[in-house]
């Protein structure tokens, strides 16, 4: 069965039906909203809320995209919540740690462990740059580095015009490429910026 | 426009940087693809400079994804058929209904505000012109009323005088002759007359005597004419001649009483008239509206706008 269709069941009252999209983009959700608070357990329910928001809203879904209406609704879910808190997120040291210890990296079978620690930390710190973006570069960010949206996705999403989505990503790469910079000394050589590999 | 003004106020930095970062993101036109890239053959820094940008980007691509802690699905039990929302579909509608509201609102505050204060003092003194019987009736020696009661009182005073040089003439002419022997009688008449019709001009005609008079008349002058106002017509001069033993606190009684009848009968005074248009200033009715209707669509619109996803 098609997107439409499930959605015009879903209009109908079908709560099965839409669970099927539920499941269908509930990790991308998930990770998007992760990304941008910072927080698993607030990730958790800023997804949860916005798949509520989006099933009572169904109404306001005038086709497209599913995929790109629910990310909306996510980043504008988000933002509420940065806003309420009026303070950048910042991933506690348990987090930190919890991440470490749950392995969150998939190891291929040709590398080894000193390479996976690398990578790991690597992800550790590009996570807490991320993080100290202002909340508007850092969704941009998220949508086009770490989803792979492109500049047109994008702008649809988010409602802002094809010239902000650039100055967005210009502006969160050049803060990010700063915070690395800053913390050259805890990259692996090969990350560091600036070396060829 | 606004892209356009954005542009203007970036410096050379800014685009260069942006320009590489959708050079990275495949995101240039051709043109202008092919006019980095000889930038970047000429420039060793710019090169240095976009591997930094795509190692960073790089770097955001390789964050590990995360699986879902949970599944979010809803519970049927709990979910019905989504709701319509009214307001939520209205949405479009309301903000232009807001905007436009908010148009005229500015334009009828600015014409009011441009508009000349003529005009103003005019529709002030309609509404007050229309209480000023009821007011008259009520004959209360407040100050404000008891500006033009001063005035008649010095204009009675004076009519009292000259009718006591003129003893014998009075006792024996006629009402008619006595009008035509007293000559403030003449200007009382045309504001009278003025007064019958209330205008901006009659307002001001009588404020600025009663201005003027308000020192020369003592409180207990004041007490003696209870009336808050009322200009003597013609008509009322065949009245005023008197005996000669009558003394003249007497016969200011007796007029006083006279010119209260009259105000009830004759015509609207403008002492409240003038009193109510000072106290109660003009309301602007279409900004008034025009601001309740603001406000109510902005509420609305905010609503809207709030349920939306």
């Amino acid at each position: 069965m098609d997107e439409s269709a499930i959605i015009e069941r879903a209009r109908k009252g079908d709560v099965q039906a839409y669970n099927r999209l539920v499941i269908e983009h509930q990790e991308l959700a998930y990770n998007v909203a992760r990304r941008i608070v910072g927080n698993p357990q607030t990730a958790e329910d800023v997804t949860q809320d916005a798949f509520i928001a989006a099933y009572q809203a169904l109404d306001q879904f005038r086709g497209g995209s599913f995929k790109a209406w629910l990310l909306r609704i996510v980043t504008n879910r988000c933002y509420d919540v940065l806003r309420r808190h009026k303070r950048r997120p910042q991933a506690s040291i348990e987090e930190l740690t919890e991440e470490n210890e749950s392995a969150p990296f998939l190891r291929s079978a040709e590398e080894s462990p000193e390479q996976y620690q690398q990578r790991a930390e690597l992800a550790q710190v590009i996570e807490r740059c991320l993080q100290s973006l202002p909340p508007e570069q850092r969704i941009t960010a998220v949508l086009c580095d770490v989803e792979g949206y492109d500049y047109n996705d994008i702008a649809r999403i988010l409602s802002i015009s094809l010239g902000t989505v650039k100055s967005r990503i210009s502006r969160a790469r050049s803060k990010l490429r700063e915070c690395l910079q800053k913390v050259q000394e805890l990259l692996p050589q090969q990350y560091r910026l600036g070396v060829e590999r | 426009m606004w892209n356009f003004w954005r542009n203007w106020r970036k410096s050379a930095a800014e685009k260069q940087q942006e320009a590489l970062n959708a050079y990275l993101d495949n995101a240039l036109s051709p043109r202008q693809r092919a006019a980095l890239e000889a930038e970047l053959a000429r420039n060793e820094d710019l090169r240095r400079e976009l591997s930094q940008l795509q190692q960073v980007r790089e770097g955001l691509r390789q964050l590990p994804r995360r699986r879902a802690p949970r599944n979010f699905t809803l519970d049927p039990a709990l979910y019905g058929r989504p709701q319509r929302q009214p307001l939520v579909q209205a949405y479009p509608v309301l903000r232009l209904a807001t905007g436009l509201t908010a148009f005229f609102f500015v334009l009828a505050i600015a014409l009011q505000t441009l508009a000349p204060p003529r005009a103003t003092f005019f529709t002030a003194a309609e509404p007050a012109a229309l209480q000023a019987e009821s007011v008259a009736m009520d004959a209360a020696p407040t100050l404000a009323a008891a500006e033009p009661a001063a005035a008649m009182v010095t204009q009675v005073e004076t009519e009292i005088a000259q009718e006591t040089a003129v003893e014998t003439m009075i006792v024996t002419e006629s009402g008619e002759d006595a009008a035509e022997e007293v000559p403030a009688a003449a200007p009382f008449a045309e504001m009278a007359a003025e007064m019958a019709t209330p205008t901006a001009e009659g307002a001001s005609l009588l404020a600025a005597p009663a201005a003027a008079e308000r020192q020369s008349v003592p409180e207990s002058g004041l007490a003696a004419y209870p009336a808050p106002a009322a200009a003597p017509s013609p008509a009322s001069t065949p009245d005023i001649p008197r005996p000669a033993q009558e003394t003249q606190a007497a016969r200011a009684a007796e007029t006083g009483e006279e010119t209260a009848e009259m105000t009830t009968a004759v015509a609207p005074t403008p002492a409240p008239e003038t009193a109510v248009s000072t106290q109660f200033p003009q309301i602007p009715w279409l900004s008034v509206g025009l601001g309740i209707l603001l406000a109510l669509l902005t509420i609305l619109t905010l609503i809207g706008r709030r349920r939306l996803v």
